[in-house]
């Protein structure tokens, strides 16, 4: 029992994690039907901008009231590589083959990586550490340290930070999508862009905030990857935003509640079979197996995923 | 007077394809016109044309002194320009009352409000069933919905794209009256029908379109009366 329960703390972390992440591909296949396989590298990034913001500003502090001003920072230089990557390199080709932007996503996703990767230690007049191995993640007070102990359940504070994370943000996107104008406005242009068009609804600034919104929330999963591995890379993006992208289309693409459900989803599958699956094929080596298995079990069964609507073609 | 809406020499192609091949008309403020003319006359594409979801090949476009040919699609309606387009195009996953707030969508002003409750004296039916998603609607009810929606933005001029398509014959006739009080009311109205008869009965002038061309133009009681509109349109010999 205690096992089960302590499983499933850490899949409700790591499915937080994972949905965090998995709005982001989601909100923008919404939209313009685009899977931004440069998704994950946004996650990195973000987690790169906190570590600058720190240290640039903060070297040294532990005090929690620095981490409000780091997950700005991470979201400055998420959405900021968002919003370009959308104008760059898909806007031009929002007419183009569907094959082009996709193999467009795997350049972008390189370049960022290698980007990070040679250059981030090399930044002038700042004094970065060099990112071609593992980077120490600053620990901030309160939410890393001392875990809590229920029982014989753990629980890391990180983790708390992480699950609590996923709830503000999805209580926000929900607002959001349902309470505020420019949320209906998106929703119309999911459902018919050229109609949406004609209620005066500007497609082009719908696709920007899309691209955004997915990028703000993969940010803040960066900061929490951060405080709870203590330490970030420039290849972080890549499992990440597999898992990600493989939790929105097991919740349904396109779907945003989908999105959150299917990372949870995953990450306490993962967990349950790490502890519970026997003999060879148990154990840590065998997750990411059962992660997939799992994707092609519900793609078999519905392939719409878990809460996506039919899709059906528009005349 | 200057018209309203000044459509010259427009000529609109799909690739190579010529779908509307240099039509000239116009409306002005205070007419029901009506462009009529069987499947693939080009009617449809006129009008997405005016409403800058498409780009003309040649001519040009004046709505209230501005040309519309440069105009992004999403400014046109906050121009005073509203489209219903064919098929309704109800939003299917939002509710009545979101798809009328979407119709006012480019509008900042108070009275969005006060012309929900106008919208719902047109359409009763759309108040009692203002929650419930719009994609449960009936044909006839979404048309309702579509009609509804656009004129929530206030539009001088208002296109509809074959509002009666599929509608019983009750509900065609609903659909029908609800133009003439629309008019009543000041709203200017580009009717695009293939129920000849009751688009040219209301309309104050009507255009008859063939394969891209406009092979007929004049009052609507001149084409009622006209022998080839009977022939081809009205079914009759
Ligand atoms: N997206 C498109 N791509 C290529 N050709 C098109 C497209 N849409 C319409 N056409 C062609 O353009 C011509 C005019 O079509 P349009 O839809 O404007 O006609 P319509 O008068 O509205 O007909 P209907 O009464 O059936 O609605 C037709 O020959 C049609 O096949
Ligand atoms: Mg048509």
């Amino acid at each position: 029992m205690d096992a089960f329960a302590q499983q499933l703390v850490n899949g409700l972390t790591l499915g937080s994690l994972y949905a965090l992440i998995a709005v982001g591909y989601t909100v923008v296949y919404g939209i313009v039907q685009l899977i931004n396989f440069a998704h994950g590298e946004v996650f990195m990034i973000g987690a790169f901008g906190a570590l600058s913001t720190w240290l640039v500003l903060f070297k040294g502090q532990t005090g929690l009231w620095v981490l409000p001003i780091m997950i700005i920072g991470a979201i400055i230089a998420s959405v900021v590589t968002a919003v370009l990557m959308e104008r760059i390199a898909y806007r031009p080709l929002r007419n183009a083959p569907r094959l082009a932007p996709l193999i467009t996503a795997i350049g972008i996703s390189v370049f960022l990586q290698e980007f990070v990767r040679l250059f981030y230690g090399r930044v002038p007049f700042l004094d970065f550490p060099d990112a071609k191995q593992k980077v120490p993640f600053p620990q901030i007070d309160v939410v890393t340290g001392k875990a809590f102990e229920i029982g014989n359940v753990t629980i890391q504070r990180s983790a708390v930070f992480t699950v609590g994370a996923l709830i503000m943000c999805a209580a926000a996107l929900w607002y959001f999508v349902n309470r505020t104008k420019m949320g209906r406005g998106m929703q119309a242009v999911s459902q018919d862009p050229d109609t949406a068009r004609l209620m005066g609804i500007n497609v082009d600034r719908v696709i920007v905030v899309a691209f955004a919104i997915g990028a703000a929330l993969a940010a803040i999963a960066g900061v929490a990857q951060g405080l709870q591995v203590t330490n970030i890379n420039f290849k972080m993006g890549f499992l990440a935003g597999l898992k990600a992208f493989t939790a929105a289309v097991l919740g349904g693409i396109g779907n945003v509640w989908g999105a959150v459900v299917g990372g949870v989803t995953l990450g306490i599958v993962e967990a349950m079979a790490v502890q519970f699956i026997p003999g060879t094929f148990g154990g840590s080596p065998w997750k990411d197996v059962w992660a997939f298995a799992l994707l092609i079990i519900v793609l078999v069964f519905r392939p719409q995923g878990l809460l996506g609507a039919k899709v059906v073609d528009r005349a | 007077m200057s018209a309203m809406l000044e459509v010259k020499d427009l000529e609109v192609a799909y690739g190579k394809i010529k779908a509307v091949k240099g039509i000239t008309f116009d409306v002005q403020e205070g007419e029901v016109v009506t462009l009529i003319g069987t499947n693939g006359a080009g009617k449809t594409t006129t009008l997405r044309t005016i409403s800058g979801l498409l780009r003309p090949t040649k001519g040009s476009i004046t709505f209230m002194g501005k040309d519309l040919t440069s105009v992004p699609a999403h400014e046109i309606v906050s121009l005073g320009l509203a489209h219903s387009p064919e098929g309704r195009r109800i939003f299917p996953k939002l509710t009545v009352e979101e798809n009328l707030l979407l119709g006012a969508f480019s509008r900042k002003d108070r009275e969005i409000d006060s012309d929900l409750q106008a919208a719902y004296e047109l359409f009763p039916i759309l108040e009692e069933r203002s929650k419930q998603p719009a994609g449960t609607f009936s044909g006839g009810e979404q048309q309702m919905l579509a009609m509804g929606r656009a004129m929530m933005s206030r539009p001088k001029l208002l296109m509809l794209d074959e509002p009666s398509m599929g509608l019983s014959p009750l509900m065609m006739k609903r659909i029908m009256s609800t133009v003439t009080t629309l008019q009543e009311q000041g709203t200017t109205i580009l009717l695009v029908e293939q129920n000849a008869q009751a688009a040219l009965k209301r309309a104050t002038k009507g255009y008859v379109l063939e394969v891209g061309n406009i092979v007929l133009a004049g009052t609507g009681q001149e084409l009622l009366a006209s022998d080839d509109v009977r022939k081809a349109y009205l079914g009759e010999d």
